[in-house]
């Protein structure tokens, strides 16, 4: 008997094609434009627990990275543990918030929403 | 904690170190913080991110009492935390160094930090009451005539370096002295000549305790626990409202800007003596709960027992009532002459 069950998506960090463009152009406009990015964890905000971003050339010693649509994306191994199956986006447009992270291990956000808890 | 033992202890005050607290100076000389030390240049923008109070412009031997706040806006801990050249100095409340560790490990990830426990490491002594600067002056030369609050000065005898910082912890002059514990005798040693010529003492913790309690002073683990917030533990004075976000920050804008903050810390008078339920205890009027008793205590002075409670925002009428009965959780009446709001710390 085959089983139907679908075997779970590894868990890992995804960035959408808009949000490398947005951080492309930020890095040109930075004067790196072949800069990576690095996504972390900070203590504090309101939450508890605050995303950080930030464009780099090379990886730390340990660090997670994933590649996607060109981009490298360096992520150490403690905020890695909370930021496991998030996807970066990038919300523009009057309404937009910039970058946004889909963390699905986020139980509650702030109302800026850049601080999350677990 | 038993309201009994409470009361037994209590009953074994001494009038003459009340005195001195609160007209003299009264030495401590137990137990009453956990020390932390925090290394790395990013210490105190971590500490800034994970507490109440503004740290950013915490100048060398400066320092400030903060609130270490859960996600929702309840209190962790009281920390005093004092700037020096290459490391701060933390207070937390006596025990809980441990967990303010693990906590503030939680949260450090990339971070140039590293916490360690001294409380072990170190003699401390505490003096308070309106003369403790005069005392202090008698223990070490070439002292400041006056010491700002939260200032640490560094003073030495017999080339034994302590640190001397200004804390008033109970709303009054007070000042801790520490110091490596090899040390410790020869601050002894320096009492003890002082006291042929200054009238000082020291103090038991059950007077501590009716001086704070009769004070209005919260207590980490009776009136502050993770079941109320800063605002709710009078601590405002604590609290950054303008510095921008820390974990809890959101809760305790909205608890201050919206009036939504439960319970008040008060102050309470009794006349009965014979107590017997344990603490905390829910406290009732004709069977309706207004508020819980967090400490009692009886103040040597003027002979009546005072105790420290939350009474709940819809029951602050009270405050106008004079002489009421009302019931513990035991069933138990007591007979009480007031109920005020107490100052914030």
């Amino acid at each position: 008997m085959v089983s139907s069950k679908k075997q779970p998506k590894p868990l890992t960090i995804s960035i959408s094609k808009e949000a490398v463009t947005h951080v492309r152009s930020f890095a040109s406009e930075a004067g790196k434009p072949d800069a990576h990015i690095r996504v972390s964890v900070k203590g504090g905000g309101c939450s508890g627990l605050t995303y950080s971003l930030d464009l780099v050339d090379e990886p730390m010693p340990d660090d997670k990275i994933i590649n996607e649509h060109g981009m490298s994306i360096f992520v150490d191994k403690k905020s890695y543990v909370f930021l496991a199956g998030t996807q970066l986006e990038y919300s523009g447009g009057l309404n937009g918030k910039g970058f946004v992270f889909n963390n699905p291990n986020a139980k509650t956000s702030c109302g800026c929403g850049t601080s999350f808890s677990v | 904690m038993s309201l009994q033992k409470t009361i037994s202890e209590i009953k074994n005050y001494s009038l003459k170190e009340y005195i001195a607290l609160s007209e003299s100076a009264g030495i401590i000389d137990f137990p009453t913080y956990g020390i932390l030390k925090f290394f790395g240049s990013d210490s105190l923008d971590l500490l800034n991110r994970l507490s109440t109070n503004n740290l950013e412009d915490l100048q060398v031997n400066q320092g400030i009492q903060t609130v270490i706040t859960s996600n929702k806006g309840k209190i962790l801990d009281v920390l005093q935390i004092f700037r020096t050249e290459n490391h701060l100095i933390a207070f937390t409340s006596l025990n809980n160094e441990s967990k303010v560790m693990e906590h503030i490990e939680f949260f450090t990830f990339s971070e140039d930090v590293e916490v360690k426990k001294v409380t072990e490491n170190k003699c401390m002594y505490k003096i308070s009451g309106p003369k403790s600067q005069v005392l202090l002056g008698k223990l070490f030369t070439k002292l400041p005539s006056f010491i700002s609050p939260f200032t640490v000065l560094e003073a030495s005898i017999n080339n034994n370096n302590f640190k001397i910082i200004r804390t008033d912890f109970m709303k009054q002059p007070a000042f801790v002295i520490m110091g490596n514990i090899t040390s410790k005798k020869i601050l002894d040693d320096s009492f003890t000549k002082t006291a042929e010529s200054f009238d000082f003492q020291f103090v038991k913790p059950e007077t501590i305790e009716a001086f704070r309690v009769s004070s209005g002073i919260p207590e980490f683990g009776k009136e502050l626990t993770d079941k109320y917030n800063p605002l709710e533990g009078n601590l405002i004075n604590s609290i950054s409202f303008n510095k921008g976000c820390y974990v809890g920050q959101e809760v305790i804008a909205r608890l201050d800007t919206y009036k939504k903050v439960q319970n008040t810390l008060c102050l309470i008078e009794f006349k009965s003596s014979e107590i017997s339920k344990a603490l905390p205890s829910n406290l009732y009027i004709e069977g309706k709960p207004f508020g819980v008793l967090t400490s009692l205590s009886k103040n040597p002075s003027n002979g009546s027992y005072y105790g420290l409670a939350y009474i709940s925002k819809k029951s602050t009428d009270l405050f106008t009532l004079k002489n009421f009965q009302a019931e513990l959780s035991s069933k138990e009446t007591i007979q009480v002459s007031y109920i005020k709001p107490a100052d914030p710390v």
